[in-house]
């Protein structure tokens, strides 16, 4: 009995401590596993601290290294380069034998073995993207490789690289390995890759008591290289417009609303993500709208896709960013995304294959080559005393740092000192812009100073006072005007005094929006003969029968480079000095020793256009008849010839009605030689009406009083003169022929003789304070017996004016290709004002194509504020300028991107004409030595400012990495976002065939304002099929980029080891278009045959493109692998044996980092007035942050 | 009549009885003690093990967190790396009667400690040195209370009876020291 109570206990007892026993076991294994757990949380948290010391590693600066260096980043890798361009280091972004190389080619040869997944292999390499498949589905933590076969645009990938790839099949059959190798953990954290033969290699031997308890492998990934989902868009294109095609009558009636940012140029929203979420089909506007509504901030309606006028501003929706892609799932109202009928798995698989071309979080830096911040090439208002817009005021908050703004600020538009003397930030800033052009461009080596000379001052005051006039118009409620509600504009008149900086030796100009003098020339009329019926007037003195009376006119011509919108309402004044020397023969022509003249609105005449560009002559009289101040007195004269006697002439213009020298502007002096002119002869007969010209009788002719005295009114059109009977007029439809009419000023009886600048570069004469007497030089015609020798404009063609430099005769010399502008034949009434000859200076293409319909001539790429026009005509090309409501306005849309300086010259104060900034890719052009010209993109930035902050303080999200190369997956091609970006443009290309017709509106084809009709014109019948194909879009103009084969130029460089180092080497890539070769672009047979393609018009694209690339990103993602593992007791403890050791625990996931900024650090140091020796940058205020880490468990 | 307790009475245990069960129950204590015994120290390594860690996780999430730039100087003295912790794992003050274990970090040799810099493969040939930002950590941890888990921290001899764990820190904050002494994480 106590023997079964005692077993009883006993039993009791040993269930006990069997539970104990028990429990103990497993609270081990448990407290073990937790262990193993937190020591691969430790191993992944090792992996992601080494991802970042690499990028600290591949950011910073190397003091030991002369020069400054620069990072460049692409998924897998960054690279650093000496100042002089030679590789410092290649930094690996994934785990690796050797993590950090010297050599481009050890980066990108170092793909995985073909056999990377043999037995022999599996201690080496891990499959970052091996899948976890469940049923009938497979769950890729990198990328789904059925991204292929869904047709994302720009990806695609090679089988044969590396083994186990399946390109194609079952969905839960293709794998697109991302082996990377192993780096093993030993117990006191020492790390190491396993050698060939097994054995850890590193900096310590493993041993019993130091064994390998771990290991891990990652990859990082450049989200700059994924398209951005809270700043995409889909893209509707829109250009100023600049010749004859159905886009850019579209851009003209059709302009984008306000907040219609999906057709701003440059903007991100212009980025395409049918790029990705429509890949079979082409678009259309219902898919654009649906993409919309799936977009933050972005709404459809406005233009609907440029097919309608926009009503009113577009309100932008309220809907959140994206947190992460996964949530692109579903809409803020928790409706799935992807249409009413979209279903909810398909969609979520969608989403997963479209984690490796997207992103929630992308970054760029907004620093210059030298790592200081970049300047703002938007004006604002100088602080507090004048107004400043909201844009402004966002715009201001973008480009301030450590307290400092960069960028320039304006005062006052009509003083050509103020926004210099009075603003000291615009004199520190412009002293760091020229010292950091004068420092070698990092990656480059040279700077600026020793490439442009003298002209690099003369290129940043250019810069400046391009920035000063953006905007002029934009309607601003300062502070104090806030309650009286009253807009003032900065420069309501369109006009803005250039800017003068006492910089250098003789000083610096800038272009302001303004006019200067590019033709002074002599008109000479015959008031009377001495013939019976001929006598001149009392008191006139009687004339021998071979005597003529004779009076001259000293005429110039005004231009502004600036030429564009919004209207451009003269004020300024002229004063000539030196006329009084002038004489024929021994008579002295009496000539005012000195005359002032201040013309009226310059654009106010029947034919005026207030676009700036060359503004004729006869406005400039502005109905003066004999009250004209520049009128010599009448001398008689024998015989045919007369013996002309000129000398020095000083021309000063003066800024406003003051003759003040602090007024003072520009002194142009001149040299008209003698020389042996026919005499003019006298008009004896008059001329008929014409469309709308009044008829004259032949006195009207003979004296100034009479000619110069209507000069405003309908002037010459083209009749019966004119020897090339395709270059007349038709009669109009009430019979009258046309010819000469009121408000013309030469006939074929008159003598008229020139002085233009030599080279007919305008520009160089616009932006410089004096002009010595060897810039303008006599006609071609000037000493032979020629009558009209001139090429004064007139502003709506250069056919109104008779005798023009080329008329009567050929548009261009066929035989001789320099006469012209470029070798094209042009069309007789948009003519280049260029005098004969001009061909050898214009080596490059360096001229612009004007806007809309007119002619191309030297100006600046002047920022396009909009007009509107009225009455539904096509804006740009109708003769009624409208000034744009706000219903247009956008910061964004009037400066893309610093790329707009591309017109700009840099050869002024060297005297090299027809040469401005290089921002596309020409071979032989001065521009592209190094450093490139398109570096200086580099130090200047448009904040993007709309729909939301899209630029924080000098970073933009949503830029694109032009390196898309994967390493050291090269098999990989993820060039999606590229595909993306390029999306938005249509670049504009003028065959030869069409030069004579690209440009032709209005009287040369219908005299409709609206469209042309048959009813009317007067083209040859080549010429008006030319022109119908060209406005019906049967020859196309404008073409889609084909990314593929533009992108061909970048796997060449990819392959040859190579990258881009800055955004700006996209002006190094041809831009092919649909249809076209890039051997064609590389051997410049295209570019030969399109060369009335102007430089602003081929800079366009890029200019667009730039604002949405970069070469640096601040945002990455880590994919990492790691396990903990348990040596067992019999194997080698230099080896990892995956037969004896087991994994312990295992951790797979992906960790995004972000580098930012902290635009309030006390310590950041204002840059503009650092030491010339300073290396302080804004690259050590850099920080580091984890915006997410997430497991990957499907 | 007879009483049924003198029946019982009569029937005792016998010896052989009580021998055998006296034998049976002291084999059965005596294993009962070793289980418990094994129980028990199971129980205590896997409630180590787990405390450890998270006494590991929090020194190294402080040091993570810690100002950068004055690593050195504030962790330069022993105290100044030690921490103590109770059986929780919860952070206690130096002399807490709760005070059950003590731990202390330990830097690489770039920073004051005696282990070797973090390396990576192929940093001697890149000729890279990321001792400015990437430091690797020990934290040592002694399960002993009071004054006796320090002095065991102080004896390298002692290896055996405190534990060691590993990880690495990095510096997420700007490159640049701060002039002004403001935080630089």
């Amino acid at each position: 009995m106590a023997l079964m109570l005692v077993l009883a206990v006993t039993a009791l007892l040993l269930i006990l401590g069997m539970a104990i026993v028990t429990l103990s076991i497993s609270e081990n294994k448990g407290s073990k596993i937790m262990v193993d757990l937190m020591q691969v949380r430790q191993i992944h948290d090792t992996a992601v601290n080494l991802s970042l010391s690499q990028l600290r590693v591949g950011m910073e600066q190397e003091p030991d290294v002369k020069g400054r260096e620069i990072w460049v980043s692409q998924p897998g890798a960054l690279r650093t380069y000496k100042e002089d361009g030679a590789l410092l280091r290649g930094i690996k972004l994934y785990s690796d034998d050797a993590m950090v190389v010297t050599s481009e080619s050890d980066l990108v040869d170092d793909v995985p073995p073909l056999d990377w997944n043999s037995e022999a292999n599996e201690i080496h390499f891990a499959d970052l993207n091996r899948p976890v498949v469940r049923g009938e589905r497979a769950f890729f933590p990198i990328v789904d490789p059925n991204a292929f076969e869904a047709g994302i645009e720009g990806f695609d990938f090679d089988e044969n690289t590396v083994l186990g790839t399946v390109k194609t099949g079952a969905k839960k059959d293709t794998r697109l390995p991302m082996p990377v190798r192993w780096l093993y953990v030993l117990q006191d954290g020492t790390l190491g890759a396993l050698q060939q033969n097994g054995k850890f290699s590193g900096p310590k031997t493993p041993s019993k008591s130091n064994p390998i308890v771990g290991r891990v492998a990652f990859w990082v990934d450049d989200e700059a290289t994924k398209i951005n989902i809270n700043t995409v868009g889909e893209p509707t294109p829109w250009d100023t417009p600049r010749a004859i095609s159905p886009d850019d009558l579209s851009y003209g009636i059709s302009q984008p609303a306000r907040n219609e940012f999906q057709r701003y140029p440059g903007h991100p929203s212009t980025t395409a993500l049918s790029t990705v979420l429509i890949t079979d089909r082409d678009i259309e506007q219902q898919d654009k709208e649906l993409i919309y509504e799936r977009i933050p901030r972005v709404v459809g309606g406005g233009t609907f896709g440029g097919t309608q006028k926009p009503g009113a501003i577009l309100k932008p929706d309220e809907d959140r960013l994206y947190a992460t892609v996964d949530e692109f799932l579903y809409r803020p109202d928790r409706e799935v995304n992807g249409g009413e009928y979209a279903d909810l798995a398909d969609e979520a698989e969608k989403i997963r294959q479209l984690r490796f071309f997207l992103t929630s979080n992308s970054r760029s830096p907004e620093l210059n080559p030298r790592g200081h911040p970049k300047i703002a090439i938007w004006p604002l208002g100088w602080e507090n005393k004048y107004p400043r817009t909201a844009y402004d005021h966002l715009v201001g908050f973008c480009s301030t740092i450590g307290g400092q703004f960069y960028g320039f600020q304006r005062y006052d538009a009509k003083s050509s000192v103020n926004d210099w003397s009075l603003i000291a930030r615009n004199r520190e800033i412009y002293q760091f812009l020229n010292n950091e052009l004068l420092e070698n461009v990092p990656g480059y080596g040279g700077d600026f100073g020793t490439k442009w000379d003298d002209d690099l001052g003369q290129v940043t005051t250019q810069i400046f006072d391009y920035i000063r006039c953006v905007n002029l118009r934009e309607k601003a409620k300062s502070i104090g005007e806030a309650s009286s509600g009253r807009p003032r504009f900065f420069a309501a008149s369109g006009q803005v005094t250039p800017l003068k900086i006492p910089d250098g030796n003789d000083g610096t100009q800038g272009f302001g929006r303004f006019f200067t003098m590019t033709e002074f020339g002599l008109h000479f009329i015959c008031n009377g003969h001495g013939e019976e019926g001929f006598q001149p007037k009392d008191p006139e003195p009687k004339l021998g029968t071979e005597e003529r009376l004779v009076q001259v006119a000293f005429l110039m011509e005004p231009f502004s480079a600036s030429h564009g919108w919004p209207a451009l309402t003269n004020d300024f004044k002229v004063r000539v000095t030196g006329l009084n020397g002038f004489k024929i023969g021994e008579k002295p022509l009496e000539f005012p020793s000195v005359a002032e003249h201040r013309p009226n609105h310059l654009g106010r005449s029947w034919h005026g256009r207030s676009w700036g560009g060359p503004m004729g002559i006869r406005t400039f009289i502005g109905n003066r008849g004999e009250g004209y101040p520049f009128l010599s007195k009448r001398v008689k004269v024998r015989g045919d010839t007369m013996s002309f006697k000129g000398g020095e002439v000083t021309v000063e213009i003066f800024s406003g009605n003051s003759t003040d020298p602090k007024n003072l502007i520009q002194t142009i002096k001149l040299n008209f030689p003698e020389g042996e002119f026919p005499v003019p002869e006298l008009v004896k007969t008059g001329t008929g009406s014409f469309r709308g010209g009044g008829a004259t009788n032949a006195q009207y002719w003979r004296h100034f009083g009479g000619r110069y005295r209507q000069t405003t009114l309908v002037p010459h059109a083209p009749g019966a003169e004119y020897s090339d009977s395709k270059r007349r007029w038709p009669k109009d439809n009430r019979g009258n022929q046309p010819g000469f009419k009121i408000g013309g000023v030469f006939r074929a009886e008159d003598v008229v003789r020139t002085l233009t600048p030599y080279h007919s570069d305008n520009r160089l004469v616009a932006a410089q304070a004096e002009i010595d007497e060897t810039m303008f030089l006599p006609g071609p015609n000037y000493q032979t017996t020629v009558r009209l020798d001139h090429h004064f404009n007139d502003t709506q063609g250069t056919h109104l004016l008779y005798g023009f430099g080329n008329e009567p005769g050929e548009t261009s010399d066929e035989n001789n290709s320099t006469e012209q502008l470029t070798p094209a034949k042009y069309h007789y009434s948009r003519l280049p004002d260029v005098r004969p000859g001009t061909g050898n200076f214009n080596l490059f293409g360096d001229f612009d194509n004007g806007v809309a319909q007119i002619h191309d001539g030297a100006y600046i790429n002047r920022p396009d504020e909009g007009n509107v026009a009225t009455r539904g005509q096509y804006a740009y090309f109708a003769w009624n300028y409208k000034n744009p409501t706000e219903v247009n306005f956008s910061p964004n849309r009037m400066m893309p991107s610093p790329g707009m300086f591309g017109s700009l010259p840099t050869g002024l104060k060297r005297d090299l004409p027809w040469q401005t900034l290089l921002f596309r890719p020409q071979e032989g052009h001065p521009g592209g030595e190094s450093p490139p010209d398109h570096t200086v993109m580099e130090y200047f930035w448009m904040p993007v400012i709309e729909p939301y902050a899209i630029s924080d303080p000098f970073s933009t999200a949503g830029k694109i990495n032009l390196n898309y190369q994967i390493l050291p997956f090269t098999y990989i091609k993820r060039a999606t976002g590229l595909h993306a970006v390029m999306k938005s443009e249509r670049p504009l290309a003028v065959d030869n065939e069409y030069s004579q017709s690209y440009k032709l509106w209005d009287h040369e084809t219908s005299d409709h304002p609206w469209l042309p009709n048959d009813s009317r014109g007067n083209l040859d019948n080549r010429t008006r099929k030319q022109w119908d194909d060209l406005a019906k879009g049967r020859v196309k103009l404008r073409k889609r980029i084909d990314a593929v084969a533009t992108l061909e130029q970048f796997e060449a460089r990819f392959e040859n080891a190579g990258i881009f180092k800055y955004p700006s080497e996209i002006c190094d890539i041809h831009l092919v278009r649909e249809g076209e070769k890039l051997t064609e672009y590389v051997s410049g047979d295209f570019q030969a045959s399109h060369v009335v393609t102007g430089d602003n018009t081929r800079e366009r694209p890029y200019t667009n493109l730039y604002p949405r690339l970069t070469t640096r990103s601040n945002t990455y993602r880590i994919y990492v692998w790691a396990e903990s593992l348990n040596k067992a007791r019999t194997s080698d403890p230099e080896a990892f044996d995956p037969v004896f050791d087991t994994v312990s625990a295992q951790f797979r996931g992906s960790t995004l980092i972000e580098r930012y900024i902290d635009p309030n650090d006390p310590d950041i140091p204002d840059y503009a007035k650092l030491e010339d020796d300073s290396e302080e940058t804004l690259d050590d205020f850099f920080q580091f942050r984890i915006l997410e880490s997430s497991r990957f468990a499907p | 009549m007879k009483s049924p307790l003198k029946t019982t009475s009569d029937s005792g245990f016998s010896l052989a009885e009580v021998a055998i069960s006296v034998g049976i129950l002291a084999l059965v204590v005596l294993s009962y003690i070793g289980m418990l015994g094994t129980g028990m120290s199971n129980m205590s390594s896997a409630i180590n093990r787990s405390t450890e860690g998270r006494i590991t996780d929090s020194m190294l999430r402080e040091v993570q967190e810690a100002d950068w730039n004055s690593l050195d100087s504030e962790y330069s003295s022993d105290s100044s790396r030690t921490r103590y912790f109770d059986d929780q794992g919860s952070p206690v003050k130096s002399g807490s009667v709760n005070h059950i274990y003590t731990a202390r970090l330990y830097f690489d040799e770039k920073h004051g400690g005696d282990t070797k810099a973090v390396e990576l493969p192929g940093d001697e040939m890149g000729r890279v040195d990321r001792t400015s930002h990437l430091h690797g950590v020990i934290v040592r941890i002694a399960n002993r209370p009071g004054g006796a888990g320090e002095k065991l921290l102080d004896d390298d001899d002692a290896f055996g009876s405190y534990r060691e764990y590993r990880g690495t820190i990095v510096k997420l904050g700007k490159n640049r020291s701060d002039k002004r002494g403001s935080a630089g994480k």
